[in-house]
């Protein structure tokens, strides 16, 4: 008798298993499918032309300190910096009361760029920050307000909720009806789109990290910003360099 | 089973494919669970991402975007992959050029004098000078790029569902 041979046909018979082509198109599908959703939601998140506050420059190109006081020749000095970042907080410490000195003066064009490199997923301290130190700029506060919101900063991770930052505005001086216009600029993030774009400017700029100080739109170097970070009179130095 | 034809072939043969079978399945798990972690800790935090990309200033500012958005994606779905042996040579391929390019980047950023964390795991962007990590960064990097190359070379690995499947 022939043995029976049906178990080794079986064995040998091409397995009927799934199609490798189409678990590879389904996955690739899926794969491309996210990838467009996510490009396409983010593009549509980051379009805004929004304007900014009373002394803001257009196209999220920060706010100008002290207005009106630089001479036609000053220099001007870009200052990039995050509310919720420790070494900003030093750097206005050893210097903040030179940078408003040489601005108030005339010497140099101050702009400062509040940006929002520290926020975590989930978390928006330095949008909402940054959104009130405009809604300061509203009042003819900004400079105050920024010197207030680092003198109270928190370690860094811990944030500021939103009675915070209306005490700050009280404590920069802002009163009456104006604290009453700044408090709702704050609930509402009047400037939410402007801080945004500033952030935007900013990396465009090449700005990816704080503090971060410009002359006439070149970086300083980490030499010179540590020299701020010592010595007040460092920074009319470095903008006497740059403008030689 | 594919599974029992397979020891029964594999009885009579010496034992060497087997080992190289468990080498390639170490190297499956190695680069698949590194570029899985490595997308999942990116895409929950897409805006960190783009940064950690326009942090090199090698590409313009919206495609730089872009691959920030994209990359964590890519990874996962090669992460998820190689972990489950589907598609493995595919999967190792686009492993182990994503690496090859992640050298070139940090290497790039390194010769351009650019102090930047990699942003592989997350973060990115400029760090002080002191705090760049770059050797460490390429050698782990061409590590995984060997695991890519093997696999590439030799898919064939232990416990894959390529062999369940196919």
């Amino acid at each position: 008798m022939r043995p029976d041979a049906s178990a080794k046909l079986a064995a040998n018979r091409p397995k009927d298993g799934p199609s490798k082509v189409l678990i590879g198109a389904v996955i690739a599908a899926v794969a491309i499918i996210v990838i467009v959703v996510v490009v396409i939601v983010n593009a549509e998140q980051s379009k805004s032309s929004a304007g900014g506050s009373a002394n803001a420059l257009s196209n999220g190109g920060g706010v100008v300190a002290y207005p009106g006081k630089a001479s036609s020749d000053a220099p001007t000095v870009d200052l990039f910096e995050d509310f919720q970042c420790p070494f900003c907080k030093h750097l206005e410490t050893a210097s903040g009361a030179e940078f408003d000195k040489l601005a108030k003066n005339g010497d140099i064009k101050l702009v400062v760029h509040p940006m929002t490199i520290l926020d975590r997923p989930g978390t928006d301290d330095s949008v909402r920050a940054a959104n009130a130190a405009y809604c300061a700029d509203d009042q003819g506060k900004f400079v105050d307000f920024r010197r207030v919101v680092f003198a109270n900063q928190p370690q860094e991770g811990v944030g500021y909720t939103d009675a915070q930052l209306k005490q700050f505005g009280a404590a920069a001086g802002i009163t009456g009806d104006a604290k009453k216009t700044f408090d709702q600029c704050v609930d509402a993030q009047t400037y939410k789109n402007y801080v945004n774009n500033v952030q935007t400017q900013a990396e465009k700029a090449g700005v990816f990290s704080t503090p971060t100080v410009k002359i006439n739109g070149k970086a300083v170097s980490n030499q010179t910003m540590n020299s701020f970070m010592q010595d007040p009179s460092a920074l009319d130095k470095a903008v006497k360099a740059a403008t030689k | 089973m594919s599974g029992t034809s397979e020891t029964e072939t594999m009885a009579g043969a010496s034992r060497k494919p087997l080992v190289l079978d468990l080498i390639g399945l170490a190297a499956r798990l190695i680069l698949g669970g590194v570029v899985l972690v490595a997308g999942l800790l990116k895409v929950t935090d897409p805006t960190a991402a783009e940064r950690a990309v326009r942090a090199y200033q090698i590409l313009p500012y919206d495609l730089a975007g872009t691959v920030g958005l994209v990359l964590p994606i890519v990874e996962i779905v090669a992460g998820v992959l190689l972990i489950l042996g589907l598609f493995t040579r595919i999967a190792a391929v686009i492993g182990g050029l994503l690496m090859i390019a992640f050298i070139i980047g940090i290497a790039s950023a390194w010769a351009r004098g650019l102090t930047i964390e990699c942003g592989c795991f997350g973060g990115g962007g400029t760090i002080p000078a002191a705090e760049t990590n770059y050797l460490p960064e390429i050698l782990r990097d061409i590590g995984l790029v060997i695991c890519a190359g093997w696999l590439t070379v030799r898919p064939r690995t232990t416990f894959s569902l390529d062999r369940r499947l196919f």
